[in-house]
């Protein structure tokens, strides 16, 4: 397809840019021989050989701890990209090992993948490092600058109590002894924080911190670990499973104690902030207290009392009048019925010239002449008096 | 004397912890006049004890003996 065309230079050449500059090729680590090194506004530009071959670098802005020389083994880490304008491929550098570290740099990348992919460097396992630790365990070399400096910074910011692990940092045997000491001060109740800590070194003096033993041993360690491991710019295997990496043994010691100063600052700020609060709080309750006093109640106590008086008087005379309004009903009703009751007497119809007989053997009503007999007596009651009669005869109608 | 013991017993950082609870709860303000005294009086003993153990503070460095 490509052949039915004829392309420009810059077209085949972005063509070809395409086809290089793959995912493959980037981050990739080359071993060679470095030559033709040169510098030029802050950039280095250099070749990178072996027996067979050479490849074109550049490395942009560097910040390594050395300056690359002719003649140096090295491990390069970039991407390959094609420098269109000059027409040829370069490794664009961004790190550079030193050394002929070829298999152990190997060893340590792999192991580095199989501790990320098991999780060993996931920051949901990272401890928080205690604020005012009272003793720290270091796993050190006796003998080393680390514990010198360590002891140094501590002194100075916050005294506590160190208790040094004395292992070998490097040689045969030292990885072990590192792993021991952490699970060995692991196993003590008198511990807070670890700091592992060796001074700067190459890179196969630093080894024994790139293996696996001490990588599990930090990771498996129950006690916070804070690592600081050769030169600032030198990374382990255990700075990556450390809970924090510090970047020389002074540091550190920085991370694991506060400042004294500030500390006893702190605590100054916390008792004034308590002394004002239990202040406003006593404040508080004095002012409640004397608003509870201006109220009525206490000003003028009587003044309740005469209130409830009133209110009483009021009740009471209510309740008089309602009685005498009661009494006054009930004499009306009473004289009502005693009207009416006197209109309904017998003795009324007297009056009018009525009388009533009884008869006197047994003051019966005399209202029939069955009711009695000739020769019988009959009271007769008329309307000023009475009369006893005696009957002459008598007659049925 | 037990309660005592304990107490003399506790941690820097325990100390600094609970006098900082005790700041937060008393500024609150929620607490009876009573309890607010009494956590006031607590405070003023986690400070002592605070300042004490700073002052103490020595740096003291030992070795470990178990074989490594």
């Amino acid at each position: 397809m490509l052949k039915r065309k004829i392309f420009t230079v810059s077209e085949i050449s972005s063509h070809i840019k395409e086809i290089i500059e793959k995912e493959e090729l980037t981050n990739i680590w080359i071993e060679g021989e470095i030559s033709n090194f040169r510098q030029a506004i802050g950039h280095y530009y250099f070749d990178l050989k072996d027996e067979r071959a050479v490849i074109k670098c550049v490395m942009f802005s560097p910040s390594l701890p050395f300056t690359p020389k002719n003649g140096m083994k090295v491990i390069v880490k970039g991407d390959i990209r094609v420098y269109e304008r000059k027409g040829y491929y370069q490794i664009y550098v961004k790190d550079i090992k030193v050394g002929g570290v070829g298999e152990l740099f190997i060893r340590f990348l792999e192991l580095k993948e199989k501790l990320e992919k098991e999780g060993l460097f996931d920051e949901k396992h990272k401890k928080s490092l205690p604020k005012i630790p009272s003793t720290i365990g270091v796993v050190t070399s006796p003998n080393g600058a680390a514990i010198r400096d360590i002891q140094n910074v501590i002194s100075r910011r916050f005294p506590v109590r160190i208790l040094l692990a004395p292992v070998r940092v490097q040689g045969e045997g030292a990885a072990e002894e590192v792993a021991r000491a952490i699970k060995i001060l692991n196993m003590r109740n008198d511990v807070d924080l670890i700091i592992v800590a060796r001074g700067g070194g190459s890179w196969e003096d630093l080894w024994a911190f790139n293996e696996e033993k001490v990588a599990r041993a930090i990771f498996e360690s129950k006690l916070p670990i804070i690592t600081a491991i050769g030169h600032e710019t030198d990374y382990t295997i255990a700075d990556f499973v450390a809970d924090r990496r510090a970047p020389t043994p002074s540091a550190a010691a920085e991370l694991a104690v506060p400042e004294r100063e500030k500390i006893e600052e702190g605590i100054e700020e916390l008792a004034r902030r308590m002394e004002a609060a239990m202040r406003r709080r006593i404040d508080e309750g004095v002012a409640r207290m004397e608003r509870l006093l201006k109220r009525k109640t206490f000003m003028y106590p009587f003044e309740l009392i005469y209130d409830k008086i009133a209110e009483y008087e009021k009740v009471a005379e209510r309740l008089v009048k309602a009685g005498e309004e009661r009494v006054k009903r009930l004499r009306q009703h009473l004289a009502m019925l005693e009207r009416s009751i006197e209109a309904m007497s017998p003795y009324k119809v007297l009056e009018r010239g009525y009388s009533i007989c009884f008869r006197v053997k047994d003051n019966k009503i005399f209202s029939s002449v069955d009711d009695a007999d000739v020769g019988d007596e009959i009271r007769v009651v008329v309307k000023d008096g009475e009369a006893i009669c005696r009957m002459e005869s008598k007659k049925k109608k | 004397m037990q309660n005592g013991e304990q107490k003399e017993e506790i941690k820097f950082e325990e100390a600094l912890k609970k006098l900082e609870e005790i700041v937060d709860v008393i500024e609150r303000g929620e607490l009876s006049l009573e309890e607010t005294i009494e956590k006031f009086e607590e405070g003023i003993r986690l400070c002592k004890i605070c300042k004490r153990k700073l002052e103490e503070a020595e740096m003291k460095i030992e070795e470990l003996k178990d074989e490594i």
